[in-house]
């Protein structure tokens, strides 16, 4: 650490270019992962709400909630205790005042059952002219007791109170009663067809053309959610990689210019060890002030984004790729390790 | 018990056809007080003495003793730690590290030999060899003759009781030589310490004890006369 410190200090130029490197690698990777998981979540926070495990829907929907209907015949038996009826369906919402518009999607449940959301504002919807919305309307230009339309609708709904994280497919969800979301949909109360049954636990005997899949299974089959999550997570790992590479080249450089001096220290009988544990110091050193500064960066992003780019900072998820950055740049230390392993003592001696 | 005592040491390097003998068998010994040099010209095979001397390598053949014990065979681990406790190096050029203050150069000894206590203090160090006020300068701020003072209690710092100089005084001037090499006689004679300085320069024998010359791997004792003889041809 003696060797480390003070090689730093003494080069600040030199070891500050390593810094501003470690700075904006872990900025970037941060910064894609914030909007990876700001996006992800936005994606599923109302099904991750989901009260059980088990979706039951139409066989030809491809996983995808988006396109299942299930008539009243094929939920009925799985109706029972303990599950929930769900109907979706992707709407616009506008403000007819402002004739501000948003996607959005609605989530028909039975509002004294266990679907119902979490209430942070106001209240639940009373009648079927009365919806909740997750909070995230208010970014884009509504607010709790405005009235909206829905798919140009000449009913008025209210929002009658807000919940929290209650999003699909990224855009916002409006809770309705059944009634309201059958209204809309399907233009009457009286076709008794939902999109899903939720349940706690697996069916033993699924109705006909119908499949029960897993929360997961229904979250990755969200559109464009896998290739999203994907993308990211290659642009993160491909970032994490180039890390090791950047890092591990640049302290190699580095090494090699300092094989004369470190030939005197073996010389002098300082311990091929010693040498080592400069290096890796040195690394981790600067590994945690550059990463530091990085989240430091992230932090003050974060409180400069619009909140309607979908940013979110998981902080176990940001500990991990931090973990991941030191841990790739001590691993590019490995390439100066071989040289250092090798210097000869006799390299100390110019001349004969 | 002599410090250093070579028996038959040779050194050749490659094999065949190239091999190339740097040290004919060689008997070498140096006391405790004494102050030895060794003279001749480059490619000569000093240096390689010094190397095999410093256990900075092994010799091809031959036996190595340092105080009284045989180190011809030692792991490059042992000979790391031998090197650390028993020499004091002063190689040619510099051999301090650029990053460290004249101070620190010492104090990194210390990070490495936690429980020693040092004969002379890095401050009355300093002060004998004149250089307190240089404690918080970098190598690179220093001129060659204070460069190679700092060495020299770099050198001392760990109580070596061998003290190997390589060209100590290459890149001084006449008097800033002379000082260097005043002082090395000065740790022989009153700090009982061996030193052994290799050189090619004749003008600095006036202090020195013994004196070795070195001819085509070829050691050989000079005396008086012998000395004379070299200082004649050299002016």
């Amino acid at each position: 650490m003696f060797l480390a410190i003070k090689e730093i200090m003494h080069n600040k130029a030199r070891y500050l270019l390593v810094i501003v490197t470690f700075v904006l690698i872990s900025y970037l990777v941060f910064f894609l992962t914030g909007l990876a998981t700001g996006l992800a979540r936005n994606n599923r926070t109302a099904i991750d709400a989901l009260p059980g495990n088990y979706v039951l829907m139409s066989k030809y929907a491809n996983k995808n909630l988006l396109s299942s209907v299930l008539t009243k015949d094929q939920y009925t038996d799985a109706a029972k205790k303990g599950t929930s009826l769900l109907g979706q369906m992707t709407v616009v919402a506008e403000n007819p005042t402002t004739n501000k518009k948003m996607n959005s999607n609605i989530f028909g449940i039975n509002l004294d059952g266990r679907l119902r959301p979490k209430v942070t504002s106001g209240r639940l919807p009373a009648k079927n002219s009365e919806v909740l919305a997750d909070d995230s309307v208010t970014y884009y230009g509504v607010k709790q007791g405005d009235r909206i339309t829905l798919n140009g609708s000449t009913q008025k709904y209210r929002i009658v109170g807000l919940t929290h994280d209650r999003r699909f497919a990224t855009v916002p969800v409006f809770y309705t009663s059944l009634a309201t979301y059958r209204q809309i949909k399907f233009g009457q109360k009286q076709i008794a067809n939902v999109s899903a049954v939720v349940s706690p636990k697996k069916l033993k005997n699924l109705p006909k053309n119908t499949e029960q899949v897993t929360k997961a299974a229904l979250i990755t089959n969200i559109p464009g959610y896998t290739a999203q999550t994907m993308t990211f997570m290659l642009m993160i790992g491909a970032m994490i990689g180039i890390t090791l590479l950047i890092i591990g080249i640049f302290m190699y450089i580095l090494t090699i210019q300092k094989i004369g001096m470190y030939g005197v220290m073996r010389a002098q009988g300082i311990r091929t060890s010693a040498i080592v544990a400069a290096l890796f110091w040195q690394i981790l050193v600067l590994a945690v002030v550059g990463v530091g500064i990085g989240i430091g960066l992230l932090a003050l992003t974060a409180l400069w984004l619009p909140k309607t780019i979908p940013f979110y900072s998981d902080p176990l998820l940001l500990a991990i790729i931090t973990a991941a950055l030191i841990v790739m740049s001590l691993v590019g230390g490995l390439f100066s390790l071989r040289r250092i392993l090798h210097i000869d003592p006799l390299e100390a001696i110019g001349g004969e | 018990m002599a410090l250093v005592d070579l028996k038959q040491v040779t050194k050749v390097y490659g094999s065949g056809h190239t091999a190339v003998t740097a040290l004919h068998p060689t008997d070498f010994t140096l006391s405790p007080g004494e102050f030895a040099t060794v003279i001749g010209p480059s490619g000569s095979g000093k240096t390689t003495l010094l190397t095999i001397m410093g256990s900075l390598q092994q010799p091809t053949s031959g036996q190595v003793l340092i105080n009284g014990e045989d180190t011809t065979n030692y792991s490059e681990h042992q000979r790391t730690d031998l090197r650390f406790n028993t020499f004091g190096f002063m190689l040619q050029g510099s051999n301090l590290i650029p990053f460290l203050t004249v101070k620190d150069q010492l104090a990194l000894v210390d990070r490495f030999n936690h429980h020693k206590q040092h004969d002379m203090s890095m401050d009355s160090l300093f002060t004998m060899l004149g250089i307190t006020d240089l404690a918080r300068s970098y190598p690179a701020e220093l001129s060659g003759g204070e460069r190679q003072r700092v060495a020299i209690a770099r050198a001392l710092y760990n109580d070596p009781p061998i003290i190997l100089a390589d060209e100590p005084t290459a890149s001084l001037d006449t008097s800033r030589a002379l000082q260097v090499t005043e002082l090395l006689a000065t740790i022989a004679h009153k700090m009982n310490r061996g030193v052994v300085m290799i050189t090619h320069d004749t003008r600095l024998l006036d202090t020195v004890d013994t004196v070795y010359e070195m001819r085509d791997g070829v050691l050989q004792k000079l005396d008086a006369s012998g000395v004379q003889k070299i200082r004649a041809a050299a002016v």
